[in-house]
């Protein structure tokens, strides 16, 4: 059962190609902060954030659970998202919207000195509008995301549709470890197209993760992040949360992940803190990036699990 | 006649001395009192007196790393390094195949670097421009851009010796 449910991951991640000029991921910059703080190691997020990450992590959702998360970049570059996932009776279902948009982007003329003016300012945003479903299966978790890709580029508008397909485990071969796999835009024909008759590529990506609890208060993370491309890249990360004995509530977290920049690796550490009480969670975290004017990136997240 | 003949004989003269100086020999840092080389000394004034009923207009502008200012020559040191105009690039919005140019006015020749961040804050394109170079000399300067870059947005810095001079966006499209 279980090679019946990772054959389809292991399929797209041979037979996708993907080459250059490709879709900015807005979702790639985190969704949220506890994420973020483990080294952006995507797929265990136990409330409706798991839409953006692993839609398999809904089994691990309550009847009700929301999700928001917001962050400015660079002064003026904003990224949001929000997510609700609920219970039906064939599965959970979560319903989420990712936007990142920037402003103030000068339209430039020249002018009679033959200097370069601003005419008139234009805008950008990049969005993602995701549905997700997991169904109910006792003993496996597998999940299904359709998303639709909306952006506006200066006026110029794009769109396109891809869908994810992940899974989870639980105690997988040892107590306590748990993995998580996804395969990100597998529908590998689907391109981003606009208006002007241009395209872009979505780059599909293979996200094994892993989250094993050395003890009830420390749990490791690490990651492989596969990115087929016409030179295929895999990029790592890996991560700690540790929960205190004297603040059962809170829990303290750091990691280290590497990015791939326009084809160049770099990479970064992370770290931040939740509290939790009673069915809710306020995360934060701390990334810093190489923006000399403001290099320190802060993001808060919350959650509610019903 | 003989004034006139003298008169325009004194402007050539001067005229020729002024362009065939080598201002970067001059060693007197109060160089709007007094002009040196190492043969010949002579003053502002003594220029000017030669000039009297010629039409001379100097706007604020540089000239060899010197800026004039229409009353002063001053030493290309005490010159601040900065930005005389706002950075922006042309065309904005543009194809990436096609590249765009980004332009802006230097107050003196300078080392630039101009870097570009995407939108997650982490480096994507760097250029350097030496002093002198184009993107490192004094007045407006046009530098080509044809970095391959994914489409997006894209905030650069002009850069000198870490400070930075001046901030934009440009919007690439596929």
């Amino acid at each position: 059962m279980m090679n019946k449910l990772l054959l389809p991951l292991i399929l797209v991640l041979f037979f996708a190609i993907i080459s250059s000029a490709e879709w900015f991921d807005p979702s790639e910059t985190a969704t949220d902060a506890l994420t973020l703080g483990i080294g952006a190691i995507e797929g265990f997020a136990d409330s409706a954030a798991a839409v953006f990450q692993n839609p398999a992590g809904l089994s691990k959702t309550k009847n009700l659970s929301l999700s928001t998360f917001r962050t400015t970049i660079m002064d003026d570059t904003v990224y949001s998202n929000a997510a609700v996932a609920f219970s039906s009776q064939w599965g959970r279902v979560g319903v989420g919207v990712v936007q990142l948009k920037a402003s103030g982007i000068a339209h430039t003329g020249v002018d009679q000195y033959g200097e370069y003016e601003c005419i008139s300012e234009v805008g950008y945003s990049n969005d993602i509008y995701y549905l997700s479903f997991a169904p109910d299966i006792k003993g496996y978790h597998i999940g299904y995301t359709i998303k639709y890709l909306s952006s506006d580029l200066g006026g110029l508008a794009g769109s396109a549709i891809n869908a994810d397909i992940g899974t989870y485990m639980t105690d997988f071969i040892y107590q306590g470890l748990d993995i998580s796999a996804l395969a990100k835009n597998v529908l590998t024909t689907s391109k981003y197209k606009y208006a002007d008759g241009s395209s872009q590529e979505i780059p599909m990506k293979i996200l094994l993760s892993m989250e094993y609890e050395l003890s009830e208060r420390l749990q490791l993370y690490s990651q492989i992040r596969f990115i087929k491309k016409q030179t295929p890249v895999n990029t790592c990360a890996i991560g700690v949360k540790y929960t205190p004995e004297f603040l059962p509530f809170m829990a303290v977290y750091s990691g280290w992940r590497e990015l791939l920049i326009e084809d160049n690796k770099k990479d970064g550490i992370t770290c931040g803190v939740s509290i939790h009480y009673s069915n809710m969670a306020l995360s934060y975290a701390f990334e810093r990036t190489e923006y000399i004017l403001n290099n320190n990136n802060h993001y808060v997240s919350f959650s509610i699990n019903y | 006649m003989k004034k006139a003949v003298f008169s325009l004989f004194l402007f050539v003269f001067c005229t020729g001395l002024i362009y065939s100086m080598e201002l970067s020999d001059i060693c007197n840092p109060n160089f709007g009192i007094a002009c040196t080389n190492s043969h010949t000394a002579f003053s502002i004034d003594e220029i000017a007196e030669t000039l009297i009923g010629q039409i001379v207009t100097v706007n604020s502008t540089t000239f060899n790393n010197y800026l004039l200012d229409g009353t002063t020559i001053i030493e290309d040191t005490n010159i601040a390094p900065e930005l005389l105009s706002k950075v922006y690039n042309y065309p904005n919005p543009f194809s990436i195949p096609g590249g765009t140019s980004i332009g802006y006015k230097l107050s003196k020749d300078m080392d630039i670097t101009i870097k570009g961040y995407n939108l997650r804050g982490y480096e994507a394109f760097s250029i350097d421009c030496p002093a002198g170079d184009t993107g490192g000399s004094a007045g407006y300067n046009r530098v080509p851009f044809n970095e391959r870059i994914s489409p997006g947005v894209y905030v650069y810095l002009i850069i000198h010796e870490g400070d930075v001079l001046g901030k934009s966006k440009m919007l690439g499209r596929p």
